[in-house]
Protein backbone atom coordinates (compact mmCIF):
# COMPACT_ATOMS: atom_id res chain seq x y z
CA UNK A 1 0.00 0.00 0.00
CA UNK A 2 1.62 3.48 -0.72
CA UNK A 3 -0.92 5.53 0.84
CA UNK A 4 -0.71 5.43 4.37
CA UNK A 5 -4.45 4.66 5.32
CA UNK A 6 -5.86 4.47 9.10
CA UNK A 7 -9.46 3.80 8.27
CA UNK A 8 -11.18 2.29 4.95
CA UNK A 9 -14.59 2.44 3.76
CA UNK A 10 -15.24 -0.69 1.24
CA UNK A 11 -18.77 -0.50 0.03
CA UNK A 12 -20.18 1.22 2.98
CA UNK A 13 -24.20 1.16 2.55
CA UNK A 14 -27.07 2.37 5.00
CA UNK A 15 -30.61 2.82 4.88
CA UNK A 16 -32.71 4.70 7.54
CA UNK A 17 -35.77 2.61 8.67
CA UNK A 18 -35.87 -0.22 6.26
CA UNK A 19 -39.31 -1.71 5.58
CA UNK A 20 -41.15 1.14 6.68
CA UNK A 21 -42.39 4.17 4.44
CA UNK A 22 -39.60 6.32 5.83
CA UNK A 23 -37.17 4.26 4.33
CA UNK A 24 -34.16 6.79 2.96
CA UNK A 25 -30.42 5.45 1.65
CA UNK A 26 -28.13 7.55 3.23
CA UNK A 27 -25.77 5.92 2.10
CA UNK A 28 -24.81 4.03 -0.75
CA UNK A 29 -21.54 2.07 -1.28
CA UNK A 30 -19.35 4.65 -0.31
CA UNK A 31 -15.78 3.55 -0.78
CA UNK A 32 -13.23 6.44 1.25
CA UNK A 33 -9.29 5.98 2.17
CA UNK A 34 -8.51 7.97 4.74
CA UNK A 35 -4.70 8.93 5.54
CA UNK A 36 -3.00 8.61 8.58
CA UNK A 37 -2.04 11.88 9.93
CA UNK A 38 -3.95 13.86 7.83
CA UNK A 39 -6.69 16.63 7.91
CA UNK A 40 -9.83 15.37 5.59
CA UNK A 41 -13.02 17.70 5.19
CA UNK A 42 -15.72 15.47 4.38
CA UNK A 43 -18.65 18.48 2.55
CA UNK A 44 -21.95 18.49 1.02
CA UNK A 45 -25.47 19.49 1.45
CA UNK A 46 -27.48 19.15 4.44
CA UNK A 47 -28.67 15.33 4.21
CA UNK A 48 -25.64 14.04 1.98
CA UNK A 49 -25.02 11.79 4.15
CA UNK A 50 -21.69 13.24 6.28
CA UNK A 51 -23.40 12.39 9.34
CA UNK A 52 -24.13 9.12 9.04
CA UNK A 53 -21.14 8.49 7.37
CA UNK A 54 -18.88 9.50 10.16
CA UNK A 55 -21.29 7.18 12.64
CA UNK A 56 -19.94 4.23 10.69
CA UNK A 57 -16.69 5.09 11.14
CA UNK A 58 -16.97 4.12 14.92
CA UNK A 59 -19.08 1.22 15.12
CA UNK A 60 -22.10 3.66 16.51
CA UNK A 61 -23.88 2.28 12.67
CA UNK A 62 -23.50 -0.87 11.66
CA UNK A 63 -23.47 -0.57 7.72
CA UNK A 64 -26.41 -2.83 6.26
CA UNK A 65 -23.81 -3.80 3.68
CA UNK A 66 -19.76 -3.14 3.30
CA UNK A 67 -17.21 -2.78 5.63
CA UNK A 68 -15.07 -0.35 7.98
CA UNK A 69 -11.65 -1.01 8.40
CA UNK A 70 -9.50 0.19 10.90
CA UNK A 71 -6.19 -0.36 10.58
CA UNK A 72 -7.11 -3.44 8.39
CA UNK A 73 -9.59 -5.15 10.65
CA UNK A 74 -13.03 -4.85 10.36
CA UNK A 75 -14.34 -2.74 13.34
CA UNK A 76 -17.79 -4.41 13.12
CA UNK A 77 -16.04 -7.80 13.49
CA UNK A 78 -17.96 -8.26 16.94
CA UNK A 79 -18.84 -6.00 20.24
CA UNK A 80 -15.50 -6.10 21.72
CA UNK A 81 -14.14 -4.33 18.26
CA UNK A 82 -16.84 -2.04 18.20
CA UNK A 83 -16.55 -0.95 21.32
CA UNK A 84 -12.59 -0.81 21.43
CA UNK A 85 -12.52 1.48 18.13
CA UNK A 86 -14.42 3.93 20.02
CA UNK A 87 -11.68 5.02 22.14
CA UNK A 88 -9.34 5.04 18.86
CA UNK A 89 -11.95 6.81 16.88
CA UNK A 90 -12.74 9.34 18.85
CA UNK A 91 -16.71 10.99 17.51
CA UNK A 92 -18.00 14.58 18.36
CA UNK A 93 -21.36 15.41 17.35
CA UNK A 94 -23.16 18.17 15.91
CA UNK A 95 -23.87 21.21 19.06
CA UNK A 96 -21.79 18.84 21.18
CA UNK A 97 -22.46 21.52 23.67
CA UNK A 98 -26.35 19.89 24.03
CA UNK A 99 -24.53 16.87 25.64
CA UNK A 100 -22.90 18.51 28.19
CA UNK A 101 -24.44 16.80 31.32
CA UNK A 102 -21.88 16.55 34.88
CA UNK A 103 -21.35 18.89 37.85
CA UNK A 104 -18.26 20.53 36.54
CA UNK A 105 -16.24 21.11 33.58
CA UNK A 106 -13.44 19.21 34.36
CA UNK A 107 -15.42 16.34 35.22
CA UNK A 108 -17.87 16.67 31.94
CA UNK A 109 -14.07 16.89 30.64
CA UNK A 110 -12.97 13.27 32.50
CA UNK A 111 -16.06 11.28 31.36
CA UNK A 112 -14.40 9.81 28.14
CA UNK A 113 -11.30 8.93 29.50
CA UNK A 114 -12.45 7.62 32.76
CA UNK A 115 -14.73 5.51 30.62
CA UNK A 116 -11.29 4.28 29.07
CA UNK A 117 -10.51 2.73 32.32
CA UNK A 118 -7.37 5.41 32.83
CA UNK A 119 -5.96 5.67 35.89
CA UNK A 120 -6.82 9.31 38.26
CA UNK A 121 -3.40 10.67 37.08
CA UNK A 122 -3.30 9.88 33.48
CA UNK A 123 -7.08 11.17 33.55
CA UNK A 124 -6.30 13.55 35.36
CA UNK A 125 -2.87 14.74 32.47
CA UNK A 126 -5.31 13.99 29.64
CA UNK A 127 -8.22 16.67 31.14
CA UNK A 128 -5.63 19.13 31.48
CA UNK A 129 -3.71 18.44 27.94
CA UNK A 130 -7.46 18.81 26.55
CA UNK A 131 -8.49 22.32 28.83
CA UNK A 132 -5.13 23.76 26.88
CA UNK A 133 -6.02 23.02 23.56
CA UNK A 134 -9.21 24.17 24.14
CA UNK A 135 -8.03 27.75 25.77
CA UNK A 136 -9.98 26.52 28.57
CA UNK A 137 -8.66 28.63 32.08
CA UNK A 138 -8.05 25.84 35.47
CA UNK A 139 -10.07 28.67 37.19
CA UNK A 140 -13.54 26.77 34.72
CA UNK A 141 -12.75 23.53 36.30
CA UNK A 142 -14.97 23.99 38.70
CA UNK A 143 -17.96 25.79 37.42
CA UNK A 144 -21.25 24.29 35.91
CA UNK A 145 -20.61 23.18 32.57
CA UNK A 146 -23.81 25.27 32.16
CA UNK A 147 -22.80 28.69 32.96
CA UNK A 148 -19.99 29.05 30.36
CA UNK A 149 -20.73 31.08 27.17
CA UNK A 150 -21.69 29.32 24.21
CA UNK A 151 -18.45 29.36 22.49
CA UNK A 152 -16.85 27.90 25.90
CA UNK A 153 -19.25 25.06 25.67
CA UNK A 154 -18.51 24.19 22.38
CA UNK A 155 -14.64 24.38 23.52
CA UNK A 156 -15.26 22.28 26.47
CA UNK A 157 -17.69 19.72 25.00
CA UNK A 158 -14.49 19.04 22.00
CA UNK A 159 -11.95 18.67 24.75
CA UNK A 160 -14.48 16.12 26.21
CA UNK A 161 -13.52 14.34 23.03
CA UNK A 162 -10.05 15.37 22.88
CA UNK A 163 -9.31 14.34 26.29
CA UNK A 164 -9.60 10.59 25.31
CA UNK A 165 -6.13 11.49 23.06
CA UNK A 166 -7.85 9.07 19.91
CA UNK A 167 -6.04 8.12 17.48
CA UNK A 168 -8.74 9.52 14.79
CA UNK A 169 -11.04 12.62 15.89
CA UNK A 170 -13.73 13.05 13.77
CA UNK A 171 -15.98 16.31 14.10
CA UNK A 172 -19.49 17.08 12.89
CA UNK A 173 -20.08 20.64 11.87
CA UNK A 174 -17.57 21.85 14.86
CA UNK A 175 -18.26 25.27 13.59
CA UNK A 176 -22.55 25.48 13.02
CA UNK A 177 -23.68 28.50 14.84
CA UNK A 178 -21.12 29.65 16.14
CA UNK A 179 -20.07 33.50 15.51
CA UNK A 180 -17.01 34.42 13.74
CA UNK A 181 -14.77 34.49 16.81
CA UNK A 182 -16.11 31.15 18.24
CA UNK A 183 -15.25 29.77 14.85
CA UNK A 184 -12.15 31.04 14.50
CA UNK A 185 -11.12 29.55 18.32
CA UNK A 186 -12.79 26.19 17.20
CA UNK A 187 -10.51 25.76 14.42
CA UNK A 188 -7.53 27.36 16.20
CA UNK A 189 -8.12 24.66 18.64
CA UNK A 190 -8.35 21.64 15.78
CA UNK A 191 -5.57 22.86 14.32
CA UNK A 192 -3.60 22.76 17.67
CA UNK A 193 -4.73 19.35 18.21
CA UNK A 194 -3.41 18.48 15.30
CA UNK A 195 0.18 20.22 15.27
CA UNK A 196 0.57 18.99 19.23
CA UNK A 197 -0.17 15.28 18.92
CA UNK A 198 0.23 14.59 15.01
CA UNK A 199 -3.08 12.24 15.29
CA UNK A 200 -5.70 12.30 12.35
CA UNK A 201 -8.69 14.51 11.90
CA UNK A 202 -11.95 14.52 10.24
CA UNK A 203 -13.90 17.20 9.72
CA UNK A 204 -17.58 17.28 8.38
CA UNK A 205 -18.67 20.98 7.19
CA UNK A 206 -20.45 22.68 4.52
CA UNK A 207 -18.56 25.87 4.61
CA UNK A 208 -15.68 25.46 1.81
CA UNK A 209 -14.00 28.58 3.57
CA UNK A 210 -13.39 26.79 6.66
CA UNK A 211 -12.40 23.28 5.13
CA UNK A 212 -9.83 25.43 2.77
CA UNK A 213 -7.65 26.61 5.49
CA UNK A 214 -7.51 23.81 7.39
CA UNK A 215 -7.70 20.66 5.43
CA UNK A 216 -5.30 17.87 3.76
CA UNK A 217 -8.01 16.10 1.95
CA UNK A 218 -11.33 16.94 0.84
CA UNK A 219 -14.05 14.47 0.51
CA UNK A 220 -17.32 15.79 -1.66
CA UNK A 221 -20.26 13.50 -0.41
CA UNK A 222 -23.24 13.91 -2.29
CA UNK A 223 -26.61 11.80 -2.16
CA UNK A 224 -24.98 9.14 -0.22
CA UNK A 225 -21.69 8.52 -2.23
CA UNK A 226 -17.98 10.27 -2.36
CA UNK A 227 -18.48 12.35 -5.20
CA UNK A 228 -15.01 13.54 -5.53
CA UNK A 229 -11.95 12.65 -3.42
CA UNK A 230 -8.37 14.66 -3.77
CA UNK A 231 -6.33 17.32 -2.48
CA UNK A 232 -7.62 20.70 -1.62
CA UNK A 233 -6.07 22.05 -5.31
CA UNK A 234 -7.79 18.87 -7.06
CA UNK A 235 -10.51 19.17 -5.38
CA UNK A 236 -11.88 22.94 -6.20
CA UNK A 237 -10.26 22.23 -9.20
CA UNK A 238 -13.75 20.89 -9.68
CA UNK A 239 -15.34 23.54 -9.50
CA UNK A 240 -18.20 23.65 -12.24
CA UNK A 241 -18.95 20.34 -11.16
CA UNK A 242 -18.67 21.34 -7.49
CA UNK A 243 -20.93 24.39 -8.98
CA UNK A 244 -23.26 22.16 -10.08
CA UNK A 245 -24.01 20.44 -6.12
CA UNK A 246 -24.62 23.39 -4.54
CA UNK A 247 -21.42 24.04 -3.28
CA UNK A 248 -19.41 27.01 -4.38
CA UNK A 249 -15.35 27.20 -4.15
CA UNK A 250 -13.90 29.49 -1.24
CA UNK A 251 -15.46 33.65 -1.50
CA UNK A 252 -11.44 34.67 -1.74
CA UNK A 253 -11.17 31.66 -4.68
CA UNK A 254 -13.99 33.28 -5.84
CA UNK A 255 -12.59 37.70 -5.93
CA UNK A 256 -8.94 36.35 -6.86
CA UNK A 257 -10.13 34.02 -10.13
CA UNK A 258 -12.51 37.40 -10.91
CA UNK A 259 -9.66 39.48 -10.67
CA UNK A 260 -7.61 37.37 -12.66
CA UNK A 261 -10.37 37.28 -15.37
CA UNK A 262 -9.81 41.13 -15.37
CA UNK A 263 -6.00 41.02 -16.02
CA UNK A 264 -4.42 40.80 -12.72
CA UNK A 265 -1.75 38.21 -13.33
CA UNK A 266 -2.73 36.81 -10.02
CA UNK A 267 -1.71 32.65 -9.81
CA UNK A 268 -4.49 29.75 -9.92
CA UNK A 269 -5.70 28.08 -6.66
CA UNK A 270 -5.51 30.64 -3.87
CA UNK A 271 -8.31 29.22 -1.17
CA UNK A 272 -7.14 30.97 1.60
CA UNK A 273 -6.85 34.84 2.80
CA UNK A 274 -3.44 35.07 3.60
CA UNK A 275 -2.47 33.15 0.13
CA UNK A 276 -4.28 36.15 -1.62
CA UNK A 277 -3.23 38.87 0.99
CA UNK A 278 0.53 37.78 -0.29
CA UNK A 279 -0.12 37.11 -3.98
CA UNK A 280 -1.52 40.43 -3.79
CA UNK A 281 1.56 42.46 -2.42
CA UNK A 282 3.79 40.18 -5.18
CA UNK A 283 1.35 41.71 -8.32
CA UNK A 284 1.97 45.03 -6.72
CA UNK A 285 4.94 44.76 -6.46
CA UNK A 286 5.72 43.67 -9.85
CA UNK A 287 3.93 45.92 -11.48
CA UNK A 288 5.79 49.01 -9.16
CA UNK A 289 8.44 47.49 -11.23
CA UNK A 290 9.89 46.38 -7.55
CA UNK A 291 9.82 50.05 -6.32
CA UNK A 292 6.32 49.36 -4.06
CA UNK B 1 -33.86 1.44 18.62
CA UNK B 2 -37.41 3.99 19.54
CA UNK B 3 -37.57 4.58 15.96
CA UNK B 4 -39.54 1.43 14.66
CA UNK B 5 -42.37 1.92 17.39
CA UNK B 6 -45.34 2.56 14.72
CA UNK B 7 -47.79 3.21 16.92
CA UNK B 8 -49.50 6.58 17.51
CA UNK B 9 -47.57 8.05 14.24
CA UNK B 10 -48.98 9.49 11.31
CA UNK B 11 -48.61 8.15 7.92
CA UNK B 12 -49.95 11.10 5.36
CA UNK B 13 -52.21 9.69 2.73
CA UNK B 14 -55.14 10.92 0.53
CA UNK B 15 -57.65 8.28 1.19
CA UNK B 16 -61.43 8.42 2.28
CA UNK B 17 -60.02 7.63 5.40
CA UNK B 18 -57.59 10.68 5.43
CA UNK B 19 -60.06 12.76 4.07
CA UNK B 20 -62.87 12.53 6.40
CA UNK B 21 -63.37 15.06 9.05
CA UNK B 22 -61.21 14.21 12.34
CA UNK B 23 -64.00 14.76 14.57
CA UNK B 24 -66.78 11.93 13.07
CA UNK B 25 -63.10 9.64 12.94
CA UNK B 26 -62.85 10.36 16.59
CA UNK B 27 -66.92 9.83 16.87
CA UNK B 28 -66.63 6.60 14.80
CA UNK B 29 -64.00 4.92 16.29
CA UNK B 30 -65.40 5.51 19.71
CA UNK B 31 -68.74 3.83 18.45
CA UNK B 32 -66.78 0.89 17.18
CA UNK B 33 -64.90 0.51 20.45
CA UNK B 34 -68.25 0.07 22.39
CA UNK B 35 -69.51 -1.93 19.78
CA UNK B 36 -66.67 -4.45 19.93
CA UNK B 37 -67.45 -4.95 23.64
CA UNK B 38 -71.14 -4.84 22.84
CA UNK B 39 -70.72 -8.30 20.51
CA UNK B 40 -71.66 -11.80 22.06
CA UNK B 41 -71.50 -14.34 19.23
CA UNK B 42 -69.26 -14.61 16.29
CA UNK B 43 -71.47 -13.53 13.89
CA UNK B 44 -71.74 -9.86 15.55
CA UNK B 45 -67.91 -10.02 16.13
CA UNK B 46 -67.32 -10.30 12.52
CA UNK B 47 -69.85 -8.02 11.41
CA UNK B 48 -67.36 -5.22 13.45
CA UNK B 49 -64.48 -7.35 11.96
CA UNK B 50 -65.32 -6.98 8.61
CA UNK B 51 -66.35 -2.95 9.32
CA UNK B 52 -62.73 -2.63 10.28
CA UNK B 53 -61.45 -4.01 7.90
CA UNK B 54 -63.00 -2.42 5.13
CA UNK B 55 -61.53 0.74 6.90
CA UNK B 56 -58.27 -0.44 6.64
CA UNK B 57 -58.75 -1.40 3.32
CA UNK B 58 -59.96 2.19 1.99
CA UNK B 59 -57.03 3.72 4.23
CA UNK B 60 -55.19 2.07 1.72
CA UNK B 61 -52.27 1.84 4.55
CA UNK B 62 -50.08 -0.83 3.87
CA UNK B 63 -50.76 -4.29 5.23
CA UNK B 64 -47.27 -4.41 6.46
CA UNK B 65 -47.89 -1.56 8.31
CA UNK B 66 -50.70 -2.43 9.70
CA UNK B 67 -49.37 -5.82 11.41
CA UNK B 68 -46.47 -4.31 12.56
CA UNK B 69 -48.12 -2.46 14.89
CA UNK B 70 -49.93 -5.25 15.95
CA UNK B 71 -46.54 -6.87 16.67
CA UNK B 72 -45.74 -5.50 19.89
CA UNK B 73 -49.26 -6.45 21.31
CA UNK B 74 -49.00 -10.44 20.34
CA UNK B 75 -47.83 -11.51 23.76
CA UNK B 76 -51.04 -9.96 25.42
CA UNK B 77 -53.23 -11.49 22.60
CA UNK B 78 -51.30 -14.70 22.95
CA UNK B 79 -51.79 -14.93 26.79
CA UNK B 80 -55.27 -13.95 27.04
CA UNK B 81 -56.37 -16.83 24.52
CA UNK B 82 -54.18 -18.92 26.49
CA UNK B 83 -55.57 -17.97 29.56
CA UNK B 84 -59.18 -18.94 28.12
CA UNK B 85 -57.72 -22.23 26.89
CA UNK B 86 -56.50 -23.10 30.50
CA UNK B 87 -58.86 -21.89 32.42
CA UNK B 88 -62.43 -21.81 30.64
CA UNK B 89 -64.04 -24.81 31.89
CA UNK B 90 -67.40 -24.75 29.63
CA UNK B 91 -68.55 -27.26 27.14
CA UNK B 92 -67.00 -30.54 26.40
CA UNK B 93 -63.25 -31.46 26.81
CA UNK B 94 -61.82 -31.73 23.74
CA UNK B 95 -58.53 -33.76 24.90
CA UNK B 96 -56.44 -33.80 27.88
CA UNK B 97 -52.47 -33.64 28.35
CA UNK B 98 -51.56 -33.32 32.16
CA UNK B 99 -53.62 -30.45 33.08
CA UNK B 100 -54.26 -28.53 30.08
CA UNK B 101 -57.52 -29.36 29.16
CA UNK B 102 -58.97 -27.50 26.78
CA UNK B 103 -63.17 -27.05 25.87
CA UNK B 104 -64.71 -26.24 22.92
CA UNK B 105 -66.11 -23.25 24.84
CA UNK B 106 -62.34 -22.54 25.98
CA UNK B 107 -61.35 -22.49 22.28
CA UNK B 108 -63.92 -20.56 20.87
CA UNK B 109 -63.31 -17.98 23.40
CA UNK B 110 -60.01 -17.60 22.93
CA UNK B 111 -60.58 -17.13 19.46
CA UNK B 112 -63.22 -14.58 20.06
CA UNK B 113 -60.99 -12.55 22.35
CA UNK B 114 -57.89 -12.97 19.91
CA UNK B 115 -60.33 -11.32 17.21
CA UNK B 116 -61.50 -8.81 19.49
CA UNK B 117 -58.73 -7.64 20.53
CA UNK B 118 -57.10 -7.17 17.36
CA UNK B 119 -59.97 -5.26 16.17
CA UNK B 120 -59.62 -2.67 19.23
CA UNK B 121 -56.30 -2.20 18.08
CA UNK B 122 -56.42 -2.01 14.25
CA UNK B 123 -59.50 0.54 14.64
CA UNK B 124 -57.28 2.67 16.93
CA UNK B 125 -54.39 2.67 15.33
CA UNK B 126 -56.13 3.58 12.01
CA UNK B 127 -57.06 6.81 13.46
CA UNK B 128 -53.85 7.63 14.56
CA UNK B 129 -52.12 6.65 11.61
CA UNK B 130 -54.69 8.76 9.41
CA UNK B 131 -54.92 11.58 10.99
CA UNK B 132 -52.19 14.64 11.92
CA UNK B 133 -51.91 14.63 15.88
CA UNK B 134 -52.66 18.18 15.34
CA UNK B 135 -56.00 17.37 13.64
CA UNK B 136 -56.66 15.30 16.30
CA UNK B 137 -56.35 17.23 19.01
CA UNK B 138 -58.09 20.38 17.41
CA UNK B 139 -60.86 17.86 16.67
CA UNK B 140 -60.98 16.82 20.82
CA UNK B 141 -61.14 20.27 21.66
CA UNK B 142 -64.09 20.96 19.52
CA UNK B 143 -66.01 17.72 20.42
CA UNK B 144 -65.62 18.89 24.29
CA UNK B 145 -65.80 22.34 23.44
CA UNK B 146 -68.93 22.37 25.19
CA UNK B 147 -67.44 21.83 28.69
CA UNK B 148 -65.98 25.52 28.60
CA UNK B 149 -69.28 26.27 29.40
CA UNK B 150 -68.28 24.18 33.01
CA UNK B 151 -64.96 26.35 33.13
CA UNK B 152 -63.37 23.32 32.15
CA UNK B 153 -59.65 25.00 30.59
CA UNK B 154 -60.62 22.67 27.04
CA UNK B 155 -58.55 24.87 25.16
CA UNK B 156 -55.55 24.92 27.34
CA UNK B 157 -55.80 20.67 27.75
CA UNK B 158 -55.77 20.86 23.79
CA UNK B 159 -52.96 23.36 23.35
CA UNK B 160 -51.05 21.29 26.00
CA UNK B 161 -51.88 18.07 24.23
CA UNK B 162 -50.95 19.52 20.46
CA UNK B 163 -47.22 20.69 22.47
CA UNK B 164 -46.82 17.43 23.70
CA UNK B 165 -47.72 15.08 20.67
CA UNK B 166 -45.54 17.68 18.84
CA UNK B 167 -42.54 17.33 20.56
CA UNK B 168 -42.66 13.03 21.19
CA UNK B 169 -40.70 12.88 18.03
CA UNK B 170 -38.06 15.45 18.91
CA UNK B 171 -37.88 14.30 22.11
CA UNK B 172 -36.83 10.34 20.09
CA UNK B 173 -34.36 11.63 17.83
CA UNK B 174 -33.04 13.75 20.71
CA UNK B 175 -32.63 10.76 23.04
CA UNK B 176 -30.96 8.36 20.46
CA UNK B 177 -28.51 11.20 19.13
CA UNK B 178 -27.26 11.76 22.84
CA UNK B 179 -27.29 7.76 23.45
CA UNK B 180 -24.73 7.77 20.69
CA UNK B 181 -22.69 11.09 20.99
CA UNK B 182 -22.27 9.39 24.99
CA UNK B 183 -21.10 6.08 23.69
CA UNK B 184 -19.16 8.01 21.51
CA UNK B 185 -17.33 8.81 24.63
CA UNK B 186 -17.17 5.68 25.83
CA UNK B 187 -20.09 5.69 27.57
CA UNK B 188 -21.71 1.63 27.63
CA UNK B 189 -25.68 1.20 28.45
CA UNK B 190 -26.15 -2.20 27.00
CA UNK B 191 -24.05 -4.44 29.05
CA UNK B 192 -24.04 -4.87 32.98
CA UNK B 193 -26.20 -5.27 36.03
CA UNK B 194 -29.34 -3.17 35.67
CA UNK B 195 -28.47 -1.01 38.28
CA UNK B 196 -24.92 0.21 36.46
CA UNK B 197 -27.05 0.48 33.06
CA UNK B 198 -29.39 2.82 34.90
CA UNK B 199 -26.63 5.15 36.37
CA UNK B 200 -24.96 4.97 32.70
CA UNK B 201 -28.46 6.71 31.40
CA UNK B 202 -27.58 9.90 33.47
CA UNK B 203 -25.33 11.28 30.77
CA UNK B 204 -28.56 10.71 28.47
CA UNK B 205 -30.97 12.38 30.90
CA UNK B 206 -29.39 15.03 32.63
CA UNK B 207 -28.92 16.88 28.69
CA UNK B 208 -32.65 15.44 27.34
CA UNK B 209 -33.99 17.52 30.72
CA UNK B 210 -31.87 20.94 30.07
CA UNK B 211 -32.92 20.88 26.57
CA UNK B 212 -35.97 20.19 26.51
CA UNK B 213 -36.70 22.86 29.33
CA UNK B 214 -34.50 25.17 26.84
CA UNK B 215 -37.00 24.63 24.20
CA UNK B 216 -40.15 25.40 25.87
CA UNK B 217 -38.78 28.48 27.16
CA UNK B 218 -38.02 29.19 23.47
CA UNK B 219 -41.44 27.75 22.71
CA UNK B 220 -42.79 29.94 25.29
CA UNK B 221 -40.96 33.20 23.99
CA UNK B 222 -42.43 32.50 20.42
CA UNK B 223 -45.48 32.46 21.08
CA UNK B 224 -45.57 35.44 22.93
CA UNK B 225 -44.21 37.16 20.78
CA UNK B 226 -47.13 36.00 18.37
CA UNK B 227 -49.29 37.66 20.52
CA UNK B 228 -50.55 33.72 21.96
CA UNK B 229 -53.36 34.63 24.61
CA UNK B 230 -55.09 31.33 24.85
CA UNK B 231 -58.07 30.23 23.83
CA UNK B 232 -60.88 33.39 24.10
CA UNK B 233 -61.81 35.14 20.74
CA UNK B 234 -59.08 33.08 18.26
CA UNK B 235 -60.14 32.52 15.16
CA UNK B 236 -59.20 29.22 13.55
CA UNK B 237 -56.95 28.35 10.27
CA UNK B 238 -58.66 25.16 9.32
CA UNK B 239 -62.68 25.28 9.73
CA UNK B 240 -63.82 21.72 9.87
CA UNK B 241 -66.98 21.16 7.71
CA UNK B 242 -68.58 17.50 8.15
CA UNK B 243 -69.18 16.30 3.84
CA UNK B 244 -70.45 13.28 2.15
CA UNK B 245 -67.61 11.08 3.16
CA UNK B 246 -69.09 11.64 6.83
CA UNK B 247 -72.37 10.95 6.21
CA UNK B 248 -71.45 7.89 4.45
CA UNK B 249 -69.28 6.59 7.39
CA UNK B 250 -71.96 7.64 9.73
CA UNK B 251 -74.60 5.49 7.42
CA UNK B 252 -72.63 2.52 8.04
CA UNK B 253 -71.66 2.76 11.39
CA UNK B 254 -75.12 2.63 12.61
CA UNK B 255 -76.21 -0.37 10.18
CA UNK B 256 -73.16 -2.58 11.54
CA UNK B 257 -74.54 -0.84 15.23
CA UNK B 258 -78.05 -2.23 14.27
CA UNK B 259 -76.29 -5.35 12.50
CA UNK B 260 -74.58 -6.33 15.79
CA UNK B 261 -78.01 -6.17 18.15
CA UNK B 262 -79.90 -8.12 15.99
CA UNK B 263 -77.57 -10.82 15.59
CA UNK B 264 -76.83 -10.46 19.56
CA UNK B 265 -80.64 -11.07 19.88
CA UNK B 266 -80.95 -14.23 17.39
CA UNK B 267 -78.10 -15.84 18.18
CA UNK B 268 -76.56 -17.42 20.85
CA UNK B 269 -73.83 -16.13 23.04
CA UNK B 270 -70.37 -17.41 22.69
CA UNK B 271 -69.04 -15.25 26.01
N1 LIG C 1 -32.19 9.17 12.36
C1 LIG C 1 -32.63 9.24 11.11
N2 LIG C 1 -33.76 8.61 10.72
C2 LIG C 1 -34.18 8.65 9.45
N3 LIG C 1 -33.55 9.29 8.47
C3 LIG C 1 -32.42 9.95 8.79
C4 LIG C 1 -31.90 9.95 10.12
N4 LIG C 1 -30.76 10.68 10.14
C5 LIG C 1 -30.58 11.10 8.88
N5 LIG C 1 -31.56 10.67 8.06
C6 LIG C 1 -31.66 10.91 6.62
O1 LIG C 1 -30.50 10.41 6.01
C7 LIG C 1 -29.99 11.31 5.05
C8 LIG C 1 -28.56 11.69 5.38
O2 LIG C 1 -28.55 12.41 6.58
P1 LIG C 1 -27.25 12.92 7.29
O3 LIG C 1 -26.25 11.83 7.33
O4 LIG C 1 -27.65 13.52 8.59
O5 LIG C 1 -26.76 14.07 6.30
P2 LIG C 1 -25.81 15.32 6.56
O6 LIG C 1 -25.10 15.12 7.84
O7 LIG C 1 -24.93 15.34 5.36
O8 LIG C 1 -26.70 16.52 6.60
C9 LIG C 1 -30.95 12.47 5.03
O9 LIG C 1 -31.82 12.31 3.95
C10 LIG C 1 -31.68 12.39 6.33
O10 LIG C 1 -32.99 12.86 6.19
MG1 LIG D 1 -25.15 16.36 9.55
Amino acid sequence: MEKNSIIECRGVSFTYGSGTPFEVRALDSVDLDIEKGLITALIGHTGSGKSTLIQTLNALMKPDSGKVLYEGADINANKASARDVRFKVGLCFQYPEHQLFESTVYKDIAFGPKNMGLDEASVDRNVRDAAALAGLDEELFGKSPFELSGGQKRRAAIAGVMAMKPEVLILDEPSAGLDPAGRRDTFDMIRRYREGTGKTVIIVSHSMDDVAELADRIAVVRRGKIAIYGTVDEVFSHSAEMAGMGLSVPEVTRITDALRAAGVPLKHGIYTLSEAAEELIRCYRQKNGGRG
Amino acid sequence: MFRDITIGRFFPGESFVHRLDPRSKILVVFAALILIFLCRNFYALGLVFLFVLTGVLISRLSFKLIFSGLKTLYIIIAITSLLQLFYNKQGEVLFTWGFFAPTDKGVAAAVFMAVRICSLILISSLLTYTTSPTLLTDALERLLSPLAKLKVPVHTLAMMMTIALRFIPTLVDETDRLMSAQKARGADMETGPLHRRAKAMIPVLVPLFVNAFRRAFELAYAMECRCYHGGDGRTRLRVMKLGWRDAVTFTATAAVAAGIILFNIYFEAVI
